[in-house]
């Protein structure tokens, strides 16, 4: 059981903030943490990895790493962190970046066996693509067989399929491991696809906390389905108004009336819901 | 040519043998400060790098004389040291000294702005993998900017080499025992020995472009590896 009860002033994207953070982990659970950039999620990461000091407490497994009296630092709480842009080792190997960790080149060969490097152990990080990047750096967490695993936008660097085929190397380490995990992230369907529990953070405060289905589904009531976009433009054509929306990657049109239309201006973040069709679903 | 082999010889013997001093001080000494002006919390920070600095801007045959003072056989340090027998003046210590001083912002500044742009996350993966900061220094960072490491020393003691001013404050370009081969070069000229002169000179071409060349293939190395 992890538990955490920080406190901490922040320069946020809207002036000063409070992070105040009170959490609860499951051992071996597989938490995501989500929310807009500058909430607090890197932050929190950090202070629970030592790299940046609190007020409060933190305690893992009985174990204290932060209180009034004690801090401990980052080299003995026993961590794994991935960093978004992979911070390898550059002078060192694939495998020399794992052994640099721990001196055990059993688990190490395992490691790389299990993320398809077996063939990269002796190439130098400058020689890798971005997900091979990842993974080595993803191994190199898991060398000191950590107590708790701290993930930052992992995979928010890489391309879709990349992303898809880590999310599931992700997935078998954690199975194989059983390691406590916390991986901040902005994509819903790698949140709903990875971790059991989903906490969204707004400036510093944990608003929604709950299982990946109760947090992430849009729905409300008898809708059939709902998409969040955001509004590009809003067109009249002879008596009716259509808008453009953004949602993800791609655009779609939604014809509006004028008492809807007087509502909205481009740029306002909407969502796009149906209730009385149902969707059909075609494979592509 | 009229002018005998140990004119040569000395000086060139005795400026390498100071480069050797010099070259071990920049690395026991240089690495250190340039890690700790690093530091972005570090208190008094302004001061020493002013200290280090200081050789860079100001005239160095003014920075000899203050050297002579502090260092001189009654100057506020020197009197001192003369008590336990360390003398700097007229002495080879102050030829590795003037040497030193000369050489050290050249070494310390660019090193320590590679120190500074190593990527935070790298040593912070390293803390977290229970490596102390020292550690990481040394078996992370340095060896991830060798290639600016190298190259700082080189033009370091390039620089110590062609040092003229404080060698001749702290020297006293005495011929035979403190004249380096910057300063026979001019003690030639001083007495029209030209060939002499050119003679030194073409020794310091040679060494010039040694190092160039060992910066050029430092460089080429870097890229196969």
């Amino acid at each position: 059981m992890i538990e955490i009860s920080i406190e901490k002033e922040l320069l946020g994207s809207l002036g000063k903030m409070d992070l105040c953070v009170d959490l609860q982990i499951e051992k071996q659970s597989f938490v995501a943490l989500s929310g807009q950039s500058g909430s607090g999620k890197t932050t929190l990461l950090r202070i629970l990895a030592g790299l940046e000091k609190a007020k409060g407490r933190i305690s893992v497994d009985q174990e204290v790493w932060l209180d009034q009296n004690v801090y401990r630092v980052p080299q003995k709480r026993g961590i794994g962190f991935v960093f978004q842009d992979y911070a390898l080792f550059p002078n060192m190997s694939v495998l020399e970046n794992l052994l640099f960790v721990k001196k055990d080149k059993v688990l190490a060969e395992q490691l790389l066996e299990m993320t398809e490097l077996g063939e990269l152990a002796h190439r130098k990080p400058a020689t890798l693509s971005g997900g091979q990047k990842q993974r080595v750096s993803l191994c190199r967490a898991m060398m000191n067989r950590p107590k708790l695993l701290l993930m930052d936008e992992p995979l928010s660097a890489l391309d879709p399929s990349m992303r898809t085929k880590l999310q599931h190397e992700i997935l078998s380490l954690h199975k194989a491991f059983e390691t406590t995990t916390i991986m901040v992230s902005h994509d819903p369907s790698e949140m709903y696809k990875l971790s059991s529990r989903v906490v969204v953070l707004s400036q510093g405060k944990i608003v929604q906390d709950g299982d990946a289905k109760s947090v992430l589904l849009r729905t409300q009531g008898s809708q059939k389905f709902s998409f969040e976009g955001e509004l590009l433009d809003i067109v009249k054509v002879d008596v009716i108004y259509v808008a453009i929306v953004a949602i993800g990657q791609q655009i779609v049109e939604v014809v509006l009336d004028e008492g809807e239309a007087q509502n909205l201006r481009a740029g306002d973040t909407v969502n796009i819901g149906t209730k009385a069709f149902a969707p059909i679903l075609h494979k592509k | 040519m009229d002018f005998e082999f140990t004119q040569v010889w000395h000086p060139l013997v005795l400026s390498l043998k100071t480069l050797g001093f010099v070259g071990v001080l920049l690395v026991v000494l240089g690495i250190p400060l340039a890690y700790l002006l690093s530091k972005e919390e570090l208190k008094y920070k302004w001061f020493i790098e002013t200290l280090v600095t200081l050789p860079l801007i100001f005239p160095p045959i003014a920075i000899g004389f203050l050297l002579l003072l502090l260092l001189g056989k009654y100057g506020w340090v020197g009197s001192y040291l003369n008590q336990i027998g360390i003398r700097f003046i007229f002495d080879f210590k102050g030829l590795v000294l003037a040497g030193f001083v000369a050489a050290l912002p050249l070494m310390v500044k660019p090193l320590q702005s590679a120190i500074e742009l190593f990527p935070k996350a790298i040593k912070e993966a390293a803390y977290m993998s229970g490596k102390s900061p020292l550690y990481t220094l040394c078996f992370i960072v340095l060896p991830s900017i060798r290639k600016s490491l190298v190259a700082a020393l080189l033009i370091a003691l390039a620089r110590a080499l062609g040092e003229v001013g404080i060698t001749l404050m702290l020297g006293g370009n005495i011929v035979g025992k403190t004249d380096t081969i910057s300063l026979a070069i001019y003690n030639a000229v001083f007495d029209g020995d030209y060939p002499l002169a050119l003679s030194l000179c073409s020794i310091l071409i040679v060494v010039s472009l040694a190092v160039f060349a060992a910066l050029h293939f430092l460089e080429r190395r870097d890229q196969v590896l």
